[in-house]
């Protein structure tokens, strides 16, 4: 038997993923704030007069009014996908493991289906002719269709179903890992449920639910398809304004500047929980003096 | 301990989903301030036991009564119970302080009282100064010391321990015996005690249930599950034993005593004292003898007297040997007694230090019989030599009856 060569060194290994990132992350989004300092010129052209016109012209109350409702968009959406995750996510951890694979399975199959056939779908069923009007006409429960996509309902419908399992699975990995004889240790010592929900479930699977909350918010904000096919001519999302400005207005350096408003929004937004995660982290060791064992990896926020 | 009862079964029954019967008819009661032990095999129903005390599970059937008082149908929270986990089930994302105060902040007790109390429970166990550390910065033993006085600071009229001690090293094992028996007894505390682990439960418990199989086969103290087992399993489960099985019928023994004959396939006739106030089936009735290792000596040469049962004197009855003086493994034997006597091939030789365990095969379709020798002197281990025939000889005073 041939001896085994000792392994490659880690900086090699990590040359293809780091020219990845340098080519496809890094160049592009040089390129984007390039562009974002730039003007469009009279006839269409791109000058070169640099300065940060673009970015004041972001800060105009119309625009204002769009960053508002994505906001508000990814807020809501962030919030119902919490609501229901939960439940669902603690009754998954409970299941017995085959049960366990069967519900994920059915978390994740949805994710093998082309993302625009399963927003046209939802059309289908939440259209004027579609599956729920046609039921509920036949059970004379309406007498005309209700009005369910082309407008803000439709939007919020396919946002929640398209984001739900990315605040799912989160959850679901915080909660399975939850040692469940705590809970029973709560209502030893005297705790109602509820107090154990509060004092013991939720702040221990609150990484789960920061996670969760990321990878539903950061990306609701700047949907564009979801609202683009669900929501009719009405509805002006960030993500639908900088499509448009590329592609329609082809104003590239104004889309440029709002696309690195957006990014800028989402570094923001992760610095934010990785740095409350770090604060709380160091707080603990203020108190607690210099760390006797290390501390075990508790957060899923670092995973991201 | 006083004679009030601070617990009562009283026909208890527990059948989770599919029929399966997991605690069976248990009766039986608690006094104040006992140290009560579940001793079983895992699997036997005594967690289920404990957690139907704590109110963790409601039994299917039967009261159980805590002060007299029916408590089936009370919350956990509202039961004066608190519990030690298995594995301490201590709370990561709080530090020792707010894991010991739990209990009192969910009853909403004043601060200062909180504090008060806190402090002075982990003073008790020396965790005073550890108050800001987190769980995970502490050891298994002083974990379980927090978990124990999380429990205890809600002084509650009942301790359950779940198998408390099962994550921790012998040594320290030994160390949190101490301790546990001596917290115990300065609070007064009833203390139910869940284990698998038979040293723990004699060493600990006033009174120990023997479970199987979601029955208890025997409550007794200490002494009385480990020298008088109501049944085969109790006796092979608390300790190493020796069992016979074989119809019995009546006998008498040397200096006139009631005894038992029981006819062994193999073994021979042995004999047991019949015990006084123990009527138990004889005269063709099954009944199990057991023997404890260490009531069985180990001899060079066969015994001589009279009523012997066994089989070592009829095989050697053909070259009667006197007991040599010299022998050290030879003690007298008092004239008059029956002693069992078998004999056997030293198959194998277990030295624990103080003791040393043999094994003697008899025949080879049977198992061999178990003797614990006492090391008393350094000289006596060379005479013991794999692939010798010995003699184990015991008294018939010391075979015990089981059902």
């Amino acid at each position: 038997m041939k001896t085994r060569k000792s392994s490659p060194k880690p900086p090699l290994l990590i040359l293809p993923s780091l020219a990845w990132f340098i080519i496809f992350l890094l160049i592009p989004i040089g390129i984007v704030l390039l562009y974002s300092i730039r003007h469009k010129g009279t006839y269409g052209q791109i000058d070169w007069n640099l300065n940060l016109d673009n970015y004041k012209r972001a800060f105009e109350p119309i625009y204002l009014m769009i960053v508002a409702r994505s906001l508000w968009l990814a807020a809501y959406t962030t919030a119902i996908c919490l609501a229901l995750s939960y439940p669902l996510a603690y009754f998954m951890a409970r299941s017995s493991d085959n049960a366990k694979k069967v519900l994920l399975a059915l978390v994740i199959i949805p994710f093998w289906t082309n993302f625009v056939i399963r927003v046209y779908s939802l059309k289908l069923v939440l259209g004027e002719s579609g599956t729920i009007n046609q039921i509920l006409l036949k059970l004379h429960v309406i007498t005309a269709p209700l009005q369910m996509v082309d407008n803000s309902f439709g939007v919020s419908v396919g946002m929640v179903y398209n984001y739900l399992p990315f605040m799912v699975l989160p959850m679901y990995v915080a909660l399975d890992k939850f040692d469940f004889t705590l809970m029973d240790a709560a209502y030893d010592l005297g705790a109602t449920k509820l107090q154990t929900i509060v004092r013991v479930l939720l702040p221990l699977s609150l990484p789960g639910i920061v996670t969760g909350s990321l990878f539903v918010f950061i990306p609701a904000f700047g949907e564009f398809v979801i609202p683009d096919l669900l929501g009719g001519s009405q509805s002006m999302y960030v993500g639908t304004l900088i499509t448009e400005t590329f592609l329609k207005s082809r104003d590239w350096p104004f889309g440029s500047a709002l696309s690195s408003f957006l990014v800028l929004f989402a570094m923001a937004a992760f610095m934010f929980v990785l740095s409350r995660q770090a604060a709380a982290d160091e707080a603990q060791r203020m108190v607690e003096g210099p760390a006797l064992a290390p501390q075990p990896d508790t957060g899923l926020a670092f995973h991201v | 301990m006083n004679d009030q009862l601070e617990l009562e079964f009283e026909h208890v029954s527990k059948t989770f989903t599919g029929d399966r019967v997991v605690v069976n008819n248990l009766s039986f009661s608690v006094r104040r301030g006992e140290f009560f032990s579940f001793l079983g095999p895992s699997g036997c129903g005594k967690t289920t036991c404990l957690r139907m005390i704590s109110g963790l599970e409601r039994p299917t059937s039967g009261l159980i009564k805590m002060t007299g008082k029916v408590v089936n149908d009370i919350h956990p929270h509202k039961r004066n119970v608190h519990t030690v986990f298995q594995k301490y089930a201590l709370f990561p994302h709080l530090n020792v302080f707010e894991n010991v105060a739990f209990g009192l902040r969910m009853k909403k007790r004043p601060a200062a009282e909180v504090k008060e109390r806190v402090e002075r429970m982990l003073r008790m166990v020396s965790l005073q100064d550890y108050t800001r550390r987190s769980i995970q910065q502490l050891s298994g033993g002083e974990q379980q010391r927090v978990a124990l006085v999380r429990a205890l600071v809600n002084e509650p009229a009942i301790l359950l321990l779940d198998e408390p001690l099962a994550a921790l090293d012998l040594k320290l094992r030994e160390q949190m015996h101490r301790e546990l028996s001596a917290l115990q007894k300065q609070l007064g505390t009833t203390f139910i005690f869940v284990t698998h682990d038979q040293g723990e439960a004699l060493t600990l418990s006033d009174r120990v249930a023997i479970m199987n199989a979601g029955n208890i086969e025997q409550i007794g103290t200490p002494t009385e599950v480990y020298e008088q087992p109501a049944s085969t399993f109790v006796a092979r489960f608390v300790g190493t034993t020796n069992v016979f099985n074989g119809p019995a019928s009546a006998a008498t023994l040397g200096g006139g005593a009631a005894g038992v004959a029981i006819t062994t396939d193999g073994f021979g006739t042995l004999f047991a004292k019949q015990d006084e106030g123990k009527p138990r089936a004889v005269n063709g009735g099954a009944v199990g003898l057991v023997v404890r290792p260490e009531k069985i000596r180990i001899r060079v040469t066969a015994p001589t007297g009279n009523g012997h049962g066994g089989l070592g004197t009829q095989s050697a009855s053909n070259t009667p040997t006197a007991i040599s003086a010299s022998a050290p493994l030879e003690a007298p034997i008092p004239s008059g007694n029956t002693v069992n006597v078998l004999r056997g091939t030293l198959i194998e030789r277990i030295y624990f230090g103080p003791t040393t365990q043999i094994k003697l095969q008899i025949s080879e379709r049977l198992p061999p019989i178990i003797a614990l020798v006492a090391n008393q002197t350094a000289t006596k281990m060379p005479h013991l030599k794999l692939g010798e025939r010995y003699y184990a000889v015991w008294d018939a005073a010391d075979s015990i009856l089981v059902s």
